[in-house]
């Protein structure tokens, strides 16, 4: 089935026996983050949606809270932050009210199409046939590495949430145009002159940045300083004849705009790539991996379709509770934190010789292949019987892109514009940066680290000539407890 | 082939018998790998070898030029797992942003230091591509590949504003 159907159906059931409570008064809500904010009586229907309300559910940062113990906070904080950014970028844009409104309701609604565990569940839903035909359909308009903003594009056109908007939209007499909304979560507007408005929402430098970065920073207890009222102070719509009507910078917002680049630079080795972060990435993985492979179902939900994901949140995973035991023993492992361990540092810097490490990350998008060498390595006479495969994971995240200073228009004066790099080329730095910081592992019981350290090394040498030198061990900094 | 220790000695024992037949059967699953990975052609394999055919050994690592360039020959087959996103200012491809990042950790592409405006592809990281991901193609390929490479080039040279 397509993936239209596929959401049309899934829509049609969920909001089949939906009544909106159509609230008249509108709400004043407090921002851990960003303090008060008001609520439009529209806007509080909007989140009061099943599918809005679903996003309490699902951990902003996945399980970096087993690292960071505060960073809690979920999909639906950082939604009612998008439209809080978006609000304070739509004032310093003077835009109309019609676009203030459909700004701030597609901040709201631009997550939608998030699984559990947020970026975790997107690396398994991206590799799905349906979202592979979709892209192909329309390539330019859709992201591969985020399809959580296809699938909130195509749930906003589905019949049944159309009509519910409808009447919403008519009910509070607002002029919001549905259409504008998907537009913006993917970040681009059907007319160029109205290109901006779709730049608060999905741009290089936009509202879902902005929050992202403030509020992980804020959750974790990662010291992060970026001046944001001087921010929206600088920007601008670019009105230059003939040219397609963007967000722009002032020259004064230059240092700000690198502020928050040198700081998306620092979160991501910090929170995003870190060891722990990604092993319990791996861990929820093979959850959907064992369901796949023993061919379960749970609660008649087998995750082999995208809306699947949509239907539940991480807290359906995070309960052993009546589920089949090897499933139940993984969420065992997460609810006590027992983690996986580095066993293997991969990087530039922990390889003896570079030649055979463009092999192992060719496999960066053949997930199915690392599969199979995890396989390998579970199959090892060292390791049989003493682990699981579901237990071994190469990891091999991508580094951070930052295109952002190529992407960002900055005005001189009214007759001089560059790009953003022209000032500094940060984005080259930032690409440095991140190549150089860049580590990949491979992760195993805390228990074997020793010998998964040793079984993976031999398999890394006979598949890709690729041997290592002693800091892949050393920082991964094995257990003396360790076999 | 078993080591030669498992051919001469008849062994009884169940522990080295398992340890033998787990031993054959990662063998054969590490054979069997060897040559699925040996024919598939990756993203990195199909952008390495394009940079391979360049001429030039150094060129630009402006973002726009370099998705600009691959842009104008998306529609090639070996480029059909790229895809570009228009809603920006120039097209620009993620999985193309990620090969580049790969070619750089793995040491394929080097970035001249300090100011970070030339990527360099010596001849020793030729030699590398050559011998590996040039190796997956065909003749046929390689001859596609070249033809890409030439009408990239102009646009990834320093010299083209």
């Amino acid at each position: 089935m397509s993936l239209d159907n596929n959401l049309a159906e899934y829509a049609d059931e969920l909001l089949k026996d939906y009544e909106v409570r159509y609230i008249d008064r509108k709400k004043i809500i407090r921002d851990a983050v960003f303090g008060t904010h008001e609520l439009s009586p529209l806007e509080v229907n909007i989140i009061d949606l099943p599918f809005v309300q679903r996003l309490r559910g699902i951990h902003q940062t996945a399980l970096a809270c087993l690292t960071y113990p505060s960073a809690t906070h979920n999909r639906f904080e950082h939604s009612l932050g998008v439209s809080i950014m978006a609000t304070k970028m739509g004032k310093s844009l003077r835009v109309d009210k019609k676009t203030m409104d459909e700004i701030r309701v597609a901040g709201l609604l631009h997550d939608i199409g998030h699984g559990p565990f947020s970026h975790a569940s997107e690396d398994v839903v991206k590799e799905f046939p349906e979202i592979h035909d979709a892209l192909n359909s329309t390539p330019s308009l859709f992201s591969r590495e985020k399809p959580h903003e296809m699938i909130g594009y195509k749930l906003l056109q589905t019949n049944a949430y159309q009509t519910l908007f409808e009447d919403l939209f008519k009910h509070y007499k607002s002029d919001i145009e549905l259409r504008n909304i998907y537009s913006m979560i993917v970040g681009k507007m059907p007319k160029k002159t109205e290109q901006y408005k779709a730049d608060v929402i999905n741009s290089p430098f936009d509202a879902d940045k902005l929050d992202y970065l403030v509020r992980d920073a804020h959750f974790t207890g990662i010291k992060m300083s970026i001046d944001i009222e001087r921010f929206f102070a600088t920007q601008l719509i670019d009105t230059r004849e003939g040219k397609t009507q963007r967000i722009i910078s002032d020259m004064g917002g230059v240092h700000i705009l690198e502020q928050i680049l040198f700081n998306k630079m620092l979160l991501f080795p910090s929170i995003y790539n870190h060891h722990k972060v990604r092993a319990a990435v791996c861990t929820i993985k093979s959850l959907f991996e064992i369901i796949k492979d023993k061919n379960l179902k749970i609660n008649e939900l087998q995750f082999d379709k995208v809306t699947d994901f949509l239907s539940i949140d991480d807290c359906f995973f995070l309960s052993a509770k009546g589920k089949p035991k090897k499933l139940g023993n993984q969420i065992k492992k997460i609810k006590e934190r027992n983690l996986l361990k580095r066993a293997l540092v991969i990087s530039k810097r922990t390889v003896e010789s570079e030649e055979g490490l463009d092999k192992l990350l060719n496999l960066r998008d053949r997930p199915d292949i690392l599969r199979k060498i995890a396989k390998i390595i579970a199959n090892d006479g060292e390791l049989k019987g003493k682990c699981e495969y579901y237990d071994i994971w190469i990891d091999l995240p991508d580094a951070p892109r930052f295109p952002e200073p190529s992407q960002c228009v900055v005005k001189i004066t009214d007759e001089h514009y560059e790009n953003l790099d022209y000032f500094l080329p940060v984005a080259e730095w930032s690409r440095s940066f991140a190549t150089n910081k860049w580590r990949g592992y491979v992760f195993g019981p805390s228990k074997l680290q020793l010998t998964v350290n040793r079984v993976s090394q031999k398999v890394f040498e006979d598949l890709f000539n690729l041997k290592f030198n002693d800091h892949a061990t050393i920082l991964a900094k094995i257990s003396s407890y360790a076999s | 082939m078993l080591p030669p220790i498992l051919q001469i000695v008849q062994f009884d024992n169940t522990i080295i018998n398992k340890l033998r037949i787990s031993w054959i059967g990662v063998s054969v699953s590490l054979q069997l790998l060897k040559e699925e990975m040996k024919n598939d052609i990756t993203p990195l394999d199909v952008i390495s070898s394009i940079l391979f055919y360049l001429e030039e050994y150094e060129f630009s690592t402006n973002y726009e030029k370099i998705h600009g360039a691959f842009f104008k020959v998306k529609d090639r087959e070996l480029l059909k797992e790229f895809n570009f996103l228009t809603s920006g200012p120039y097209p620009y491809s993620e999985l193309l942003e990620n090969v580049f990042s790969r070619l750089n950790i793995s040491g394929l592409l080097g970035c001249r230091n300090p100011d970070f405006e030339r990527f360099t592809i010596e001849e020793k990281q030729r030699k590398r591509i050559e011998k590996g991901a040039l190796s997956k193609f065909s003749e046929e390929q390689k001859k596609e590949l070249a033809s890409i490479s030439k009408i990239i080039r102009k646009d990834l040279s320093l010299s083209t504003k």
